[in-house]
């Protein structure tokens, strides 16, 4: 673990907006996070919760358009993802910080090679001919274990199996040597095996070219297997965060504990799987003090003030009101 | 506890060593399969076509030779008729002789200019060809570049702008548009010749001039629904998750718009390009007339005035064969643009 390096990103107060008919909705509110390099942070969360939200925001995506607005900063490499220009974002994207998408079948572009589409990420931001981007984009497919790469360059995606594909999205990724990549689902539309060879994967890749990386996923088990620390996201906020052995073994906010108890697992088998009443705020409802407490079991009256992220002892925050004084309650 | 929903176990570390899948690029042979088939039923259309032009001639009431000949014909003018059409001959033997003719290039004679009609339409066909493909290149030039500036501007002004002039275009019959833009850039402005042609061979300057307003009246429509069609295809590509990748990898917006999205577009845009461009040959009958061009359209229309029954034939039959060809090529255009449609 790297632990004293000053932090690679370091996101303050994002918000992102959209306009409702008029008013300004938040969908991701007061989100502060850091990833130091070579680490990987999970984001996660139910679907809705912000976290697709605001890792589109750093690359771009979100808030930038008509309706949309931004707030915060996103410090990277003495830059403010927030404030490039469109140029900027440009040379940035698949530069520096890379993505893998959630939908290997929709993300290659039908229409091309699969080799063309990696050596075009390459010639973006690298002077090198066709010739050679292409010789590189075979790499990068060899690095991601494609078998036969040289032939396969010459394939078009509908030729690839799930798998493959989202094989082929991450050595579109790691291409241009970028020093963090998001990766926003990127197993969940996989067969469970193929899930575990893509984690295996991106392991292996963060390992060997020292990728930070942000993994967003709403399924625990994938965060204890690939991430270092983790943000738990409900309602546009994120209500804890922590190193990912401490947090699992000892969850700090109501919501932590509920996810990770409704997550099924053999070891634990109880007589039937937990889950949480209620379904989670739309952002036009978000609530006015703590965001989970009209489903939280722990909660009191003084719940309805609102809420700040504390942080509660090095490299942990919590966002609970009542700190961990709920803990009592949970054994009764 | 250990919460790992999924664990990644050691024998799932390791890619399994496939073996290569098998390439399912379509073998050569398949292709040419595909293309023999689209010939073969070209060919089947073609024989389908020569029957009824043939039969047109059935269509004369009471007896063709008399009528054909006009009131007060001589007995020796309508004999000649008689001849010429081989009346005498059982139905078959008049279609065989006439298809036979066909392809050995004689579409009989002219009743009125008495010259063989193939050598009319040859005369008259550089005309036609000159404005359609003028025509087809301003429509699919400017239907496609203002299908993509509403796509980008998709509910922006520049787009409402677009899609209003595009639906006007579409609803307006051509030879209305034709007449309107002569009213305005000859008779008022003097800008563009009214009427006429010149051969390109003689004055390109005077040849380009003269085909102007005929094409723009002519590709109006095609050029409005080709703007439809870019406007839709394209505003759906737009928002694909592969063009997400694309520009998550660095591609700009612009080279996204002009590599991808309109590749990705490619094949619906040929089709309609083949489709306008069959309409485009049939519109152009109308617009020649109106601007008195000296193409097959006007030929075509004489001869329906001057009962010259074997011209009208061979101008339908080339129009058909042209429209053959364009569904062919355009066929064969979709296959090669579409890399999943290879079969």
């Amino acid at each position: 673990m790297t632990g004293a390096k000053d932090p690679l990103l370091n996101v303050e107060n994002l918000r992102v907006e959209i306009d409702f008919n008029g008013a300004w909705v938040p969908l991701v509110d007061d989100v502060s996070f850091s990833v130091k390099p070579g680490e990987t942070l999970g984001l996660v969360g139910e679907s809705g919760s912000g976290k697709s939200v605001s890792a589109m925001s750093l690359m771009g995506f979100m808030g930038r358009q008509r309706g949309q607005r931004l707030s915060g900063t996103a410090a990277f490499q003495g830059k403010d993802l927030l404030r490039l220009n469109d140029r900027e974002l440009e040379s940035m994207r698949g530069n520096e910080i890379a993505m893998v998408f959630q939908e290997p079948m929709t993300s290659l572009d039908p229409a091309f090679k699969v080799g063309h589409q990696i050596a075009a990420g390459i010639r973006v931001h690298q002077h090198v001919t066709a010739a050679q981007a292409k010789e590189m984009a075979i790499e990068a497919m060899d690095k991601v274990r494609i078998p036969s790469a040289r032939v396969r360059a010459d394939s078009y995606p509908h030729e690839f199996s799930g798998g493959m594909r989202q094989r082929v999205l991450i050595a579109m990724a790691i291409a241009n040597n970028p020093s963090m990549l998001i990766a926003d689902e990127p197993t969940t539309a996989l067969d469970v095996s193929v899930q575990a060879q893509i984690l295996a994967l991106l392991t292996e890749m963060k390992e060997d070219l020292g990728l930070a990386m942000i993994f967003i996923t709403h399924n625990m088990g994938v965060v204890a297997d690939i991430c270092d620390r983790l943000a738990v996201m409900y309602a546009g906020q994120i209500v804890e965060e922590g190193d990912v052995f401490e947090t699992f073994a000892a969850p700090q906010h109501p919501y932590t504990d509920r996810l990770l108890a409704a997550m099924p697992s053999i070891a634990s088998r109880r007589g039937s799987l937990e889950w949480i009443p209620g379904s989670p705020p739309k952002p036009t409802d978000f609530p006015a003090g703590c965001r989970f407490a009209p489903r939280c079991r722990h909660r009191l009256d003084s719940c309805e003030q609102p809420t700040t992220l504390l942080e509660i002892s090095p490299g942990r925050s919590n966002r609970c009101l009542r700190g961990n004084t709920w803990m009592e309650e949970n054994e009764s | 506890m250990t919460p790992t929903g999924i664990s990644v176990s050691p024998a799932l570390q390791e890619p399994k060593k496939l073996p290569a899948p098998a390439k399912r690029r379509v073998p050569l042979s398949g292709l040419l399969r595909s293309v023999g088939t689209r010939i073969l039923r070209s060919l089947l259309l073609f024989v389908a076509v020569t029957i009824t032009v043939f039969g047109l001639s059935a269509l004369i009431p009471g007896d063709p030779a008399v009528s054909l000949a006009g009131e007060g014909a001589t007995p020796e003018a309508i004999a000649a008729i008689r001849t010429q059409l081989g009346l005498g001959k059982p139905w078959y033997e008049q279609y065989f002789s006439w298809t036979n003719g066909v392809l050995h290039g004689d579409l009989g004679t002219s009743f009125f200019y008495h010259t063989p009609v193939s050598d009319l339409v040859m005369s008259r066909l550089p005309v036609t060809l000159s404005l359609a493909l003028f025509a087809i290149i301003a429509a699919v030039v400017f239907g496609i570049l203002a299908g993509l500036l509403s796509a980008t501007r998709r509910g922006r002004l520049a787009d409402k702008i677009t899609t209003v002039i595009s639906t006007v275009g579409i609803a307006t019959p051509n030879f209305w548009v034709g007449m309107i833009l002569l009213i305005l850039f000859s008779l008022n402005w003097h800008i563009f010749p009214a009427v006429g042609y010149t051969p390109i061979t003689k004055n390109a300057g005077s040849w380009f001039m003269h085909l102007v307003l005929p094409a723009i009246a002519l590709a109006a429509a095609a050029g409005a629904e080709l703007q439809r069609q870019t406007r839709s295809s394209v505003s759906e590509i737009l928002s694909q998750d592969y063009i997400r990748t694309a520009r998550a990898q660095g591609l700009t917006r612009r080279k996204v718009l002009w590599q991808r999205a309109l590749k990705n577009g490619a094949p619906p845009l040929a089709t309609v390009v083949g489709f306008q461009t069959a309409v485009l040959l049939g519109g152009s009958v109308v617009v020649e007339k109106v601007f008195s061009l000296p193409g097959v359209g006007t030929l075509a229309i004489d001869s329906v005035t001057l009962k010259d029954l074997p011209i009208l034939q061979a101008v339908v039959l080339l129009n058909a064969c042209f429209v053959i060809i364009i569904n062919f090529a355009t066929d064969l255009i979709y296959t090669v643009l579409n890399p999943k449609v290879r079969i």
